[in-house]
């Protein structure tokens, strides 16, 4: 059983998110953006994440026009770099990563175990429908009390402006709890849970930045390694070519970090979409 | 209460992502987050509480329209005509104003930004005219009396 720990390519992460933590705080103070992560207004333009506007298009059963540029920028940088929000900027999930390495020895034995793998993350989904689900059946606030970063940020932003710890607090702590409790190995909140990080995922579906592993290389096949899989915090089996699974990677780059004969790669365009890009180059070269 | 403009109740709390923008730009950081006791379909929704800060919209102290709804990006809170804005009404409890107590306070008078919500009668003792009153709350807010005299209620309030 490999047990989650702190490598360098972790801290790097972690500073990203307080940058953007910091950045988040400081730019109402100096007036060019507004907002959080939910939604953000820089002036001119705004941007709206697209779990809160999935959501609201759906309980109030109409298409908001304002919305819809916004969502299609914010949808096209997700279909491009898949879920490298969740790795690199979400505050919560950096947290429970670093909750995790502290409290990992004390929580059950055998969690580490690849039984998981078969799963394929799909519980995830059915969680996904039934919060939109309820957004289109009830007047229900609770969809938005769970997407984590817009709850964190929500908490800040309050905190800065009146001093006061509103209700969101009580959401991050039983985010928290419930990765506590849980039985599954990595973010498990973040693999089995949050409803913005599934939507994330299921948009990636170009997803440029992905690791692959050199066969060549790979001590797998001799000595039952696995060490990628093991580390993944979202639990990806990432040995095998599983192109749906990959569309779950956060880039956090721990199977890079870690892989004991370096047969990782994080490969920035794979063969495919490179080919893409080619015969649309070629084509309109040769028309 | 609502901020100004704010669409009809079971909208909002449909139409509202929950973004905390409005919270930002209030120029007089008079919007607050509901909590659970505002009900757990509002939680995270905006709301005004005059005794924390009150809407300064009607005083001229926020921009030529009001900021919160120019910035909401989902028009949960919309731009209306000043004239069309009313975000409560304030019940007076003459109980506890200091004026009907035989001391000498007309700061409701004083401070209240539209002509003929509140008249000081002959004997300098204020009266309330709801139908006038737009609800900003100014009034709560300079309330001298200790519990106040004035407490804002969202009855009467113009929803889009």
């Amino acid at each position: 059983m490999v047990r989650m720990k702190i490598d360098k390519i972790d801290a790097i992460r972690a500073i990203t998110a307080s940058l953007a933590v910091l950045f988040f705080t400081a730019a109402p103070i100096l007036g060019f953006m507004y907002g959080t992560t939910c939604a953000a207004n820089f002036g001119n333009f705004t941007l709206i994440s697209p779990l809160e506007l999935v959501l609201v298009s759906l309980s109030t059963k109409t298409m908001l026009v304002s919305l819809i540029v916004p969502g299609l920028v914010v949808a096209l940088i997700i279909v491009f770099f898949g879920s490298f929000f969740c790795g690199w900027i979400c505050p919560v999930g950096i947290l429970l990563e670093y909750s995790h390495a502290i409290t990992e020895r004390k929580r059950m034995k055998g969690v580490g175990s690849l039984d998981w793998i078969g799963w394929k993350n799909r519980e995830k989904y059915a969680i996904l429908l039934a919060v939109l689900a309820s957004s289109l059946l009830f007047d229900f606030a609770a969809p938005y009390l769970f997407s984590p970063p817009g709850v964190f940020y929500r908490t800040i932003l309050y905190f800065t402006l009146h001093g006061y710890i509103g209700a969101d607090l009580m959401i991050i702590l039983l985010i928290f709890i419930l990765d506590l409790f849980a039985v599954h190995y990595g973010r498990t909140w973040c693999n089995t849970l949050c409803p913005l990080g599934t939507l994330i995922n299921s948009l990636s579906i170009i997803n440029l930045v992905k690791p692959k592993v050199d066969q060549r290389k790979c001590i797998d096949f001799d000595l039952n390694c696995l060490n990628c899989e093991r580390i993944c915090p979202m639990r990806i089996p990432i040995t095998r070519f599983d192109k749906w699974a990959m569309m779950d990677c956060n880039k956090c780059m721990k199977c890079w970090a870690n892989c004991p004969v370096k047969a990782i790669k994080m490969e920035v365009f794979d063969r495919r979409f490179s080919e893409i890009i080619n015969r649309v180059i070629l084509r309109s070269f040769s028309s | 209460m609502r901020p100004p403009g704010a669409v009809n109740e079971e909208y909002f709390n449909r139409l509202c992502v929950r973004c905390g923008i409005c919270l930002e730009v209030c120029p007089t950081k008079a919007i607050l987050l509901a909590d659970f006791n505002d009900g757990i379909e509002a939680v995270d929704t905006p709301k005004i509480d005059p005794t924390v800060g009150p809407c300064e919209f009607f005083r001229g102290r926020c921009e030529e329209v009001m900021r919160c709804s120019k910035f909401c990006p989902t028009g949960a809170l919309q731009l209306v005509n000043k004239e069309e804005v009313k975000i409560g009404t304030v019940e007076f409890n003459p109980e506890r104003c200091l004026a009907y107590m035989g001391k000498e306070c007309v700061v409701c008078d004083e401070m209240c930004p539209v002509s003929e919500a509140i008249t000081i009668t002959d004997d300098l003792k204020p009266v309330f005219h709801g139908e006038k009153c737009v609800g900003c709350g100014i009034c709560v807010y300079y309330c001298l009396a200790e519990p106040k005299a004035l407490t804002l209620r969202p009855n009467g309030a113009k929803r889009v």
